[in-house]
């Protein structure tokens, strides 16, 4: 599971052995139990660890959990525990409700209920005559297979009965104290099942009774609990737009073209809006992290019909084409919230792993591949778990939106270079072929944002250009280390009598922001001068869609000679090959 | 009582033998001071002091040569183990010989009654023992012929012995037979299931020729002809021809070295065990150490019956009796545990009960201690 | 012997990879003892993904061991 970072118990095991360096905060955790937790004590550390604690863990003697409270010199006391977790196993606290079950031949449920409570109470009270650490108390595991079956479910008296009303009295129980939790396994058996939860080998050896797998789920269900206790909830969540709120790009598709709504794919999207505005109704502050036009994204939010989140629900959008680096620490600005109380959600491995990289405070979700399961990463992650839940946490949202003050993007400098060395990129520039010609023809078509002239060609029409013998036109490929990306940019240059025109240049933008526009330019204008040509012209016919690359060819040392109502034409003298800088990519191959 | 038990062997860990005195000391322990010291230069794997489980134990570092002229050395080990208001009694394990008759010597001077425990017969000795072993044990044997003067009690672990002193003059009285212990025979063990489709054999222990593991070995390949999903296990140090035997025969498997930790772990894992010295003159004089560990888990026993294990065990009731230097009798033997699991299962249980009966430290070493004290209070 | 299985065990017995081979056992190293066992079962279960029975598990006595009931199980 992620929050183990996929690792397997080895792993963590050997991860606990290098001296931590961090100044984090000390914590001291004591645990009481009735079983073998020697599995479990790893597990936990690793969690507390990596939320920045300095664990300090006692275990008590086994099953010595009434001795070791009542004695005020147990090692449980010593220097000031901050947090007492007791696993008590009821199969092994309570046999008759368990394995000795016999239909309470030797025990009524009422008899059983009240030595079980008195039980718990009595650990309380112990704890609370020499301590006042928060008190965590894992409850009744409910029976797999019931003594009685079926008949079990046909009627109120069965063992699973009596375990559920005493863990309902056990809930009064904690509120009739301070700082007492419940570690509720039920919860932790509803989410991996009767079957994955237990170990039997570990049982019969050891009195461990779970298996990895589940120790790992109680071992989280405790560090939401510490996270929550010790202000670690986040408190924002970060949101991109294209194919994380809805499918489809927005700037590509157009408002009909995106998919949210009641049918599919659309109600992927909008089961995950639900879940992200049940955060925000839970007190949760929204924001928007986007590559795209604000235009683009305000229309989405104002005006399509299907859509669950509105612009009231985000207290900062950020649309545009900067970095997502440089827009995360604007908001966290605006906002005024700590960068590790942020979540960051896109659907984007790029972009996560950009964010990891440059702000590795912000708890990054990446979506997974498959869009179904959209609203189950969301519901799963228990950044925003919280024990406490107020009024005010309902109307935060509002709060934030109706106080803040939403700037202009700014452009920032982001030292990325590092990470973009880290992507081994090879970029492939390549005349164009008959296999790739299809694709040049749909790229022409599809492609509005990072696109200069937006002259849509069929492949008959680029045929003829080639056979014409007056035209250059060329192919982008790129792959990254996460894959093949495959042909992802164009561009046609016209050759004229003494210059040579730059008909169409485009670039998915999916690969916007990593440095290969400017060395697709490069290539392109070097083939032309190698053909003789020192002038360059081009053009920027503007769009609603292509404000992306309005200042592209200024930023490239191109002059403008006219500018007609956005429209700009554009003029470049070479006198000898550009430089190209590939040292951000692992190969640069250009066979033009 | 004050006991100081001698031994050549490691304390508290090493081998048979220091599991046999380990046994009886922690046993004699709680109502008797005892104390171990451990003649030779090396304590194994054990720190040269210390104390467990109430019994203190010493390393004595001097080699078996300065044994025989160290009279001295002798005194200076023993006069402070003494305990004056206490009966007090040496404990020598594994005979009187050349390297140990010091012990007994000095330790009567010193006040000290003297009881031997005796586990093997230096009289005789396998084919294969070498040449300077066997010269020891022919001094030993001479040493031996005057033990009536030397010792006040002998312990001995079978029958044979016990007709072995008395022809060299010992009283009957001053006599007591005292079986193998069984480490684990209070452990529980999960019972073995009789419906597996597996079967697992399992011989651990050492390989020299007396041990006819290569006949085992025989028994078991050709059984596997006939039977599929049947295993053997195999542990301690393997000679080069056995490994011959069995590289690359799927089916059996060799652990090696097996820590004491994990020993009776791995005992479990098998189906039935397999005891199977050749019925020689020295093997009948002393007694497998093993078969107590082996009926102590539950599992059926194959076992070659030497010394007096028939005294103490029925054929086809408690074990299974077999004749060592057949193959096809293992063969057949080995066949009937696996087509007969419910008898199996009973030879198994009724096998672990006569070892609880025979074969308990706890029971052996009260019957020591009466011994002993016999022996302090007589003449 | 299995590089694998070796990285494991390394990783349970707090020890250097250069000292796991195929003679290790409770004998040779230091780490290995009753909690260290069962974290190795553990840890050697999920890394190789198989469930081993309880007598397997019991002639679990050294690596030699270890790596005959792995390549029983087709590992």
């Amino acid at each position: 599971m992620s929050y183990f970072g996929n690792l397997q118990f080895h792993e963590i095991l050997a991860s606990l052995r290098k001296p931590d360096a961090s100044n984090g905060a000390k914590l001291k955790v004591g645990i009481l139990r009735n079983i073998t937790v020697d599995t479990f004590v790893p597990l936990l550390k690793y969690l507390l660890i990596n939320e920045g604690f300095v664990p300090e863990v006692y275990t008590s003697g086994f099953d010595l959990i009434i001795q070791e409270t009542m004695d005020p010199n147990s090692g449980l006391y010593k220097s000031g525990v901050d947090i007492i977790i007791n696993f008590i196993h009821c199969p092994t606290l309570v046999p008759e409700l368990y394995t000795d079950f016999g239909a309470f031949i030797s025990k009524t449920p009422d008899e059983i209920k009240a030595a079980v409570l008195g039980y718990y109470e009595d650990v309380i009270s112990n704890i609370r005559k020499h301590s006042s650490a928060r008190i965590m108390l894992t409850n009744l595991e409910m029976v797999a297979n019931p003594t009685l079956g079926i008949y079990e479910s046909q009627n109120t008296s069965g063992q699973n009965s009596v375990i559920e009303s005493i863990n309902h009295e056990l809930v009064k129980l904690i509120k009739k104290h301070d700082n007492i939790y419940v570690i509720d396994l039920p919860h932790v058996i509803t989410k991996i099942g009767g079957e994955a939860i237990y170990d039997k080998k570990q049982w019969y050896m050891a009195k461990s009774p779970y298996s990895v797998a589940g120790y790992k789920l109680i071992a989280l269900e405790c560090l939401k609990l510490v996270r929550s206790l010790y202000g670690k909830t986040k408190k924002c969540l970060v949101v991109d737009c294209d194919n994380t709120l809805w499918g489809g790009i927005i700037g590509e598709d157009g408002l009909n073209g995106i998919q949210i709504g009641h049918s599919h794919p659309g109600n992927i999207f909008y089961d995950f809006q639900q879940q992200i505005l049940n955060l925000y109704n839970r007190g949760i502050i929204l924001a928007i992290n986007s590559k795209n036009n604000y235009d683009d994204v305000m229309e989405v939010l104002n005006k399509h019909p299907d859509m669950l989140l509105r612009e009231k629900h985000f207290a900062a959008i950020y649309a545009n084409w900067n970095n997502k680096t440089d827009n995360m620490k604007a908001i966290a600005e605006e906002l005024n919230i700590g960068m590790d109380s942020m979540v960051f959600i896109d659907d984007s491995e790029f972009e996560c792993n950009l964010m990891k990289e440059i702000l590795p405070a912000v708890t990054v979700i990446e979506l997974p591949k498959d869009k179904a399961l959209f609203p189950t990463t969301l519901a799963e992650d228990t950044s925003f778990e919280s024990v406490y839940f107020s009024d005010e946490d309902k109307k935060r949202g509002e709060l934030y939106r109706n106080n803040a003050v939403r700037k202009k993007a700014k452009s920032g400098f982001t030292d990325i270079s590092s990470y973009y060395k880290s992507l081994e990129m090879e970029v492939d520039i390549y005349p164009v072929d008959d296999f790739s010609l299809a694709r040049v023809a749909q790229l022409s078509q599809r492609t509005n944002q990072f696109n200069v002239t937006t002259k849509r060609y069929t492949e008959d029409e680029i045929k003829g250009m080639i056979n014409a013998g007056k035209n250059s036109v060329s192919c982008l490929k790129v792959s990254d280390k996460y894959g093949d990306i495959g042909m992802v940019g164009a561009a046609i240059i016209e050759y004229k009598k003494d210059e040579a025109s730059i008909d169409t240049l485009l670039m998915s933008c999916r690969i916007i922001g990593r440095g290969i526009e400017e060395v697709f330019l490069k290539a392109i204008l070097n083939k032309a001068y190698a053909n003789g040509f020192r002038k360059i012209t081009s053009t920027y016919i503007k769009t609603n869609k292509n404000q992306v690359v309005e200042d592209f060819f200024e930023k490239n040392n191109f002059a403008i000679i006219e500018n007609e109502s956005g429209n700009k034409y554009y003029k470049l003298e070479i006198n000898k090959p550009l430089e190209m800088d590939n040292s951000n990519f692992k190969q640069l191959k250009i066979t033009l | 009582m004050n006991i100081v038990f001698i031994s050549f062997q490691p304390y508290p860990f090493g081998m048979a033998g220091s599991k046999r005195v380990r046994l009886f000391a922690e046993n004699l322990a709680g109502s008797n001071s005892v104390q171990v010291l451990v003649i030779g230069k090396d304590n194994g794997a054990n720190s040269n002091v210390g104390e467990l489980n109430g019994v203190s134990y010493k390393l004595c570092n001097f080699s078996r040569v300065q044994t025989i002229f160290g009279y001295a050395k002798a005194i200076k080990a023993l006069k402070p183990e003494y305990k004056s208001g206490l009966k007090n009694v040496i404990v020598i394990y594994d005979g009187i010989g050349l390297t140990n008759s010091i012990f007994a010597k000095v330790g009567r001077k010193l006040g000290y009654k003297i009881v031997t425990d005796v586990v093997e017969d230096y009289n005789v000795h396998e084919e294969d023992t070498g040449i300077l072993l066997t010269l020891l044990h022919k001094i030993n044997s001479r040493v031996e012929k005057n033990i009536s003067k030397l010792v006040d009690g002998i312990a001995v672990i079978s029958s044979r012995l016990r007709n072995k002193f008395e022809k060299l003059g010992v009283e009957s009285g001053n006599i007591e037979q005292i079986a193998i212990c069984a480490e684990n025979v209070n452990f529980t063990y999960k019972e073995p299931r009789h419906d597996s489709a597996s079967f697992t054999f399992l011989y651990s222990g050492s390989y020299a020729n007396r041990d006819s593991v290569d006949i085992v070995i025989k028994a078991f390949k050709r059984l596997l002809q006939r039977k599929q999903n049947i295993h053997l296990l195999l542990g301690g140090a393997i000679n080069d021809t056995i490994m011959e035997m069995i590289r690359g025969q799927a089916n059996i498997k060799y652990a090696g070295m097996v820590a004491d930790k994990m020993y009776y772990d791995f005992l479990n894992s098998a189906d039935a065990l397999l005891v199977t010295r050749t019925n020689s003159e020295y093997s009948n004089a002393g007694f497998p150490f093993k078969l107590g560990e082996y009926l102590a888990t539950g599992k059926p026993v194959i076992v070659s019956p030497v010394s007096d294990i028939a005294d103490y065990l029925r054929d086809k009731e408690d074990v299974i009796m077999t004749d060592i230097t057949s193959v096809d009798a293992i063969v057949k033997d080995m066949e009937y545990l696996i087509d007969n699991p419910l008898e199996a299962l009973k030879i198994g249980q009724s096998g672990q009960n006569k070892c609880r009966l025979y074969f308990n430290p706890k029971t052996n070493t009260e019957k020591l201690e009466v011994f002993l004290n016999k022996i302090c209070v007589s003449d | 012997m299995n590089e694998k299985l070796r990285k494991i065990l390394s990783n349970v017995f707090e020890t250097d990879i250069d000292k796991i081979n195929e003679e290790s056992s409770p004998d040779t190293i230091e780490k290995w003892d009753s909690v260290h066992h069962l974290y190795m079962i553990m840890a050697i279960e999920e890394g190789f993904n198989i469930r081993l029975t309880d007598e397997e598990t019991m002639q679990l006595v050294n690596c030699r061991m270890i790596e005959l009931i792995l390549k029983e199980k087709g590992i």
